[in-house]
């Protein structure tokens, strides 16, 4: 038996170690469509013609993303909007997982917020531009309070969720061993619900990078945001572009050096989630 | 110690519809310490609703439970429960899987790593030790099941048709690891099953219950001589045990039957 037992192989780790060559690999796998993408926009400047404010060549933005960098301006606005989005989001985690926890086990509390949350989520966090402003001036608060609400209900209802979605049996479980409370909460409660968890930081935190760009257009005096808006108002496309990339390079590092080995470490190692392909 | 005593013990449920069901009525029985009594009746019949009035997870309508004496009032210390579906944590590897009991008892780390070590290899899973649940069979979750049942140290061992989700030929060879472990351990065991042959293979005594409402039909002496291996199945004892106890069975088993038919012709 036990050699039959110990047949049965160790599922291969679906983890990727970041060793140098995974990375190399990594860059591969993004750079060969990546690099696709910008060939067909070099064809587009050949063929059209555009002048440079309209749609300034790969070679070009590439080289004032350059420039940008070595003088730090670039760093500058991008730290800018990550501590932003830092606060923002640790603040929206913070009140948001305890309250869904809250929510989730006691049903009073579940029956007076229900009502609340359905009406307030479907409202953009963008949509709280006017009043941040007027509530807090022009400025990293506003900004900050846009993020705040942004994360904030997706990470709530997915808390809900999670904690709702619990096996009840695993909480039986608990009650027969005489758990204590504190141990039924870190042990069964968080780990139950950090599917959901996950998710909802995911998204949360996606809808909050948004959101801070978008509310940095407005209401920021620096920022990745504010440099494109700045930059458009000098009709410096190509500053624009090089803030737009920046964007998006940036939160697709975020996704593959923090959230998927979050979601590695966690529920795909507990076979709770189906390792995606 | 680990001696159970159940005393007129009743369950009515109310199904949110406002039906009463009365699950149990009347059940009256005592497991002696270190006994392994099993509880065999046909599906439906309260084997599970027994049970969590013996483990303190359900209160009764009437009647109470004595455990040594004292009456059950909720879960306890010396009892633990192994359940019809496994019940792993995914997040817990096998190893602190077993240790979940020790923690709520507040030990401390390395002592409960060194149990969990130690019953796991009771239950023959050297090695699996840092397997999450999903990396296991069937078979060896619930031996992790056992194992965090045991860890505990109990003084009472209530099994819920452990082996009810495996196949016929893992079944007989788990049935032969438990009374291995059990010779070992000795506690007092209530095995629930529908299954005869385990019953009798298993158990000092057999309870058989009646369907519905649940009642103690009678308890059969098994004096089959321990330690058992799977020949006792082919003597002459064994079978004669068996028809014993399919005849007081049958009747519980087609009653069982007609109800499901019942259920099925209007609709339940
Ligand atoms: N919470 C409940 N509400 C209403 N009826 C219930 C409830 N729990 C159990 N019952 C009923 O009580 C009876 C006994 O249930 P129980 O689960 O104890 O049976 P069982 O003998 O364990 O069955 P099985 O062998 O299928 O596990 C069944 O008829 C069941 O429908
Ligand atoms: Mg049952």
């Amino acid at each position: 038996m036990e050699a039959v037992l110990a047949d049965r192989k160790t599922p291969r780790r679906a983890r990727t170690r970041l060793t140098p060559k995974a990375c190399a690999l990594e860059l591969a796998r993004y750079g060969g469509p990546l690099l696709t993408l910008v060939l067909l926009w070099q064809a587009m400047v050949w063929w059209k013609q555009w002048p440079p404010y309209l749609l300034p060549g790969p070679l070009e933005v590439a080289r004032t993303f350059s420039s940008l960098l070595v003088e730090g301006i670039l760093l500058q606005h991008l730290v800018s909007s990550i501590k932003v989005l830092l606060l923002g989001s640790i603040a929206g985690m913070a009140v948001a997982i305890p309250l869904g926890f809250w929510i989730a086990t006691w049903r009073p509390a579940s029956i007076f917020f229900n009502p609340i949350v359905t009406v307030l989520q479907p409202i953009p966090g963008i949509a709280w531009i006017p009043l941040a402003i007027l509530w807090f001036g022009l400025g990293r608060t506003a900004i900050g309070f846009i993020i705040f609400l942004s994360v904030f209900f997706p990470i709530l209802l997915n808390t809900i969720t999670g904690v709702r979605t619990i096996n009840r049996e695993l909480l039986r479980v608990a009650r027969v061993m005489l758990c204590p409370l504190w141990m039924v909460v870190t042990d069964v409660i968080v780990p139950g619900a950090l599917a959901y968890i996950i998710t909802g930081l995911r998204i949360g935190l996606g809808y909050g990078w948004r959101a801070l760009v978008a509310g940095e257009m407005i209401a920021a005096t620096s920022g990745l945001g504010y440099m494109i808006f700045d930059a458009r108002n000098y009709l410096k496309t190509d500053e624009v572009i090089v803030g737009m990339a920046t964007i998006g390079l940036f939160w697709a590092l975020v996704e593959r050096v923090l959230l998927k080995p979050l979601e590695q470490r966690t529920i795909e190692r507990w076979g709770m989630a189906r390792a995606a392909a | 110690m680990g001696e159970i005593v159940a005393e007129d013990l009743q369950k009515t449920f109310v199904t949110p519809e406002g039906v009463e069901v009365v699950a149990l009525d009347g059940i009256n029985l005592k497991v002696r310490t270190c006994e392994f009594l099993c509880v065999l009746g046909p599906s439906g019949c309260g084997k599970t609703t027994f049970m969590n009035i013996v483990s303190g997870l359900e209160r009764p309508t009437a009647g109470r439970v004595l455990v040594d004496g004292r009456p059950v009032e909720g879960p306890r210390q010396e009892v633990a429960v192994v359940f019809q579906e496994y019940n792993l944590f995914p997040w817990k590897t096998a190893a602190h899987n077993v240790e979940f009991g020790l923690k709520a008892r507040g030990q401390s780390k390395a002592k409960r790593r060194d149990a969990a070590l130690r019953y796991l290899e009771i239950a023959g899973l050297k090695g699996f030790e840092d397997r999450y649940p999903h990396q296991l069979s069937g078979g060896m979750k619930q031996r992790v099941g056992i194992a965090r049942a045991l860890a505990v140290d109990p003084e009472i061992l209530l099994m819920d048709e452990p082996f009810g989700a495996l196949d016929a030929q893992s079944r007989t060879f788990f049935q032969e690891e438990l009374l291995r472990i059990y010779d070992r351990v000795k506690k007092t065991v209530v095995f629930i099953t529908h299954n005869i042959n385990e019953a009798i293979f298993l158990g000092d005594r057999v309870a058989v219950m009646t369907f519905r409402p649940g009642r103690i039909k009678e308890v059969v002496g098994v004096d089959l001589p321990r330690p058992r291996t799977l020949d006792v199945l082919e003597t002459a004892e064994f079978a004669s045990k068996r028809s014993a106890v399919w005849r007081l069975l049958r009747e519980e088993s087609r009653k069982a039957f007609e109800a499901k038919q019942e259920a099925l012709v209007f609709g339940e």
